[in-house]
């Protein structure tokens, strides 16, 4: 809190909202309001200055992560509809550049995720050979009709057998060159769905975790004397063993 | 040395106070203030998560030119009040069980 001394209440609700510029607008507008209000309302009750209110009010940056663990905590709680799906930044990055940064920043540990990069290696190199093969037979398939064309004027049936078996086998190669494209697109766009909802709930499940411990509550009741007085006994007790401790040490030398 | 006071005991206590009548956030701080040492900032997050179950519900209006946001108990927070009051009342009687200091029968005596 002494960090924070010196904040002036535009300071505070800036850095406040840089704190929570992630949520959801609607959430900062909210938060936004309510500390704006709540300085209103204690230099109204006229006891407090400014920079009274601010320092009581603590460091912003652990109100922010205050209000991001809370924001959190409810989306675990269930509400999964709001988790992940933003259309606008979706479209903007290709999905094979979403596995990427997926693999390279997803939270799991280096040799898993060497072996995902190595399958996922694997698999492009598959369906590149694939590929490759579906190019190869279409050029074959093209030589054929080529060939025929020419051998019509020698040997007429021949020749149209071999443009039939050309053009058969060119639809072949067609229908699965369409079939690996779509395959392709859709196990990438899976892999991706997968890792950025992986990397969504890791981040979610990591702000809610902050909020255990961000709430200190004590009982009024509870005399501040007593616990200061208990703190210095335990120290005092912690000492006197020490010194027994070493006072023995020194004795066996 | 201190409970720790759980989130779901917050959301109690800001219900109970809702439900005397009607108030803003000042207010409501300086109510908890009154009974529980509390930072500044916990009454936030509080009063938005029962803001987003339906819980209690806002509305503004103008004073000193400026608005007040008021909290309201819904009927939902009611009924949740309710349910709140009487776990801890079985809280209540379960610790008092193991607090009331009572000398143990038997072989001691």
């Amino acid at each position: 809190m002494k960090g924070v001394a010196r904040m002036t209440r535009q300071e505070f609700i800036v850095t406040l909202r840089e704190g929570i510029r992630k949520l959801p607008p609607e959430e900062i507008v909210a938060a936004t309001e309510f500390y704006e209000e709540y300085f209103d309302e204690v230099l109204e009750a006229g006891e407090k200055t400014e920079e009274e209110i601010v320092s009581e009010l603590g460091n912003p940056k652990r109100i922010a992560s205050q209000i991001k663990a809370e924001y959190a905590a409810r989306l675990l709680d269930g509400d999964e509809s709001l988790l992940g799906e933003k259309p606008t930044t979706k479209k903007k990055l290709s999905a094979a550049w979403w596995v990427v940064i997926g693999i390279v920043s997803a939270p799991v540990s280096i040799p898993v995720a060497i072996c995902a990069v190595l399958v996922l290696f694997g698999a492009a190199c598959a369906a590149v050979g694939i590929a490759a093969g579906i190019i190869g037979g279409a050029v074959g398939a093209i030589g054929a009709v080529v060939f025929g064309v020419i051998a019509l004027a020698d040997a007429v049936s021949s020749g149209i057998m071999m443009i039939g078996a050309g053009l058969i086998i060119l639809a072949v190669m067609a229908a699965a060159g369409a079939g690996l494209f779509l395959l392709v697109r859709a196990a990438v766009r899976a892999i991706a769905k997968a890792i950025r909802r992986s990397r969504e709930k890791h981040r979610i499940r990591k702000l809610a975790s902050d909020r255990s411990g961000a709430e200190e509550w004590v009982y009024v009741s509870q005399d501040e004397e007593d616990e200061k007085a208990f703190m210095l006994e335990l120290a005092a007790d912690a000492a006197e063993a020490e010194h027994a401790l070493v006072e023995g040490g020194a004795g066996n030398e | 040395m201190a409970f720790k006071i759980e989130s779901s005991l917050l959301d109690a206590c800001a219900l109970a106070i809702l439900k005397r009548g009607d108030t803003y956030g000042y207010e409501i701080t300086q109510e908890m203030k009154s009974a529980i040492r509390i930072s500044e900032s916990t009454l936030y997050p509080v009063l938005r998560r029962l803001q987003k179950e339906g819980l209690c519900r806002t509305y503004d209006q103008p004073y000193q030119g400026r608005n007040r946001r008021y909290y309201s108990i819904t009927e939902k927070g009611e009924a949740q009040l309710l349910e709140y009051r009487k776990q801890w009342e079985d809280y209540k009687r379960a610790i008092n069980k193991l607090m009331d200091g009572n000398e143990r029968g038997g072989k001691n005596d």
